[in-house]
């Protein structure tokens, strides 16, 4: 299975933010949207950084006044991408061997989604009882 | 499969807190011990509450000066606690529907661990694989 028959059932919705915007931004759009993490894009809309709910706790222990950080300081830069072609069991691996629960996904240099590891782990369990109930077919004959 | 094996391999320590705490105090916390999530606990150690990183930034949004508030006062009430008995795809399921991501698990009224959705999947795409490994292997012979 790959990452694009996820997105096809999920949607393409990715919500984003500016590297030049606040944390108390962030805070109010994570609320607002009820997730867990932020793409950060410039101004082309490509993707520069991705920030989670971690990394604004990380901050949040070291300085009182983070919600007046600008996001670009506080965003995770070297950020893994997938793609829609992506193998699901290959950014399962990537993403639990990593530690990171969310892959935005980039086609042609544009954001075209995001990917939790629960969606991920979500589609290869159904895989995997798809394949156990054939096998179990198959032995009864 | 249950949740006592999954404890077996990840071991009983439960990172908690007193709800009299400040947020001050459960940030630094969470920090310290790398973890996204904290058992509120009474003076009898019995569980009173969860408080997650999103319980804190969703704290921060709507509350001036999050830091000197109580954990109580900002904590996920009526946990769902589990078992060691508990089967982990019923777990699973749970934890899905009620969309969280710890669970306490209580053993004769005393806390025996917490697992997160992450230990759940782990343990299930696990024995999936073992069973189609299994049943290939059985219609090869």
């Amino acid at each position: 299975m790959q990452i694009k028959n996820i997105l096809a059932t999920k949607g393409m919705k990715v919500v984003t933010i500016r590297p030049d915007q606040t944390l108390r931004e962030v805070v109010t759009t994570l609320a607002t949207n009820k997730i867990g993490a932020l793409v950060v894009v410039d101004l082309q809309n490509k993707p520069v950084g991705i920030i989670s709910e971690r990394d604004v706790i990380r901050v949040a222990s070291q300085n009182e006044k983070f919600l007046t950080n600008l996001v670009r300081d506080v965003m995770t830069k070297d950020v893994i991408f997938g793609s829609p072609n992506d193998d699901v069991h290959s950014v399962q691996k990537t993403m639990t061997e990593g530690h990171f629960r969310h892959l935005p996904i980039v086609e042609g240099g544009k954001l075209t989604g995001i990917i939790s590891i629960r969606d991920v782990v979500k589609a290869m369990l159904d895989e995997y009882a798809g394949e156990i109930d054939t096998l179990q077919t198959m032995i009864k004959g | 499969m249950l949740i006592r094996q999954i404890l077996a391999v990840k071991g009983t320590k439960v990172v908690t807190i007193d709800g009299a705490k400040t947020l001050r105090e459960a940030v630094a916390l969470l920090t310290a011990n790398n973890i996204g999530a904290v058992i509120v606990v009474d003076v009898d150690n019995k569980p009173v509450g969860i408080l997650s990183e999103r319980d804190i930034i969703r704290a921060s949004d709507r509350l001036p000066d999050v830091f000197a508030h109580r954990v109580s006062e900002v904590m996920s009430r009526n946990v769902v606690v589990g078992s060691p008995n508990d089967e982990v795809q019923t777990v699973q399921q749970t934890m899905t529907q009620k969309r969280f991501r710890h669970l306490p698990i209580m053993d004769q009224g005393k806390l025996a661990g917490i697992i997160s959705l992450g230990d759940i999947v782990k343990a299930e795409l696990e024995e999936s694989q073992g069973e189609i490994e299994a049943l290939s292997s059985y219609i090869q012979s």
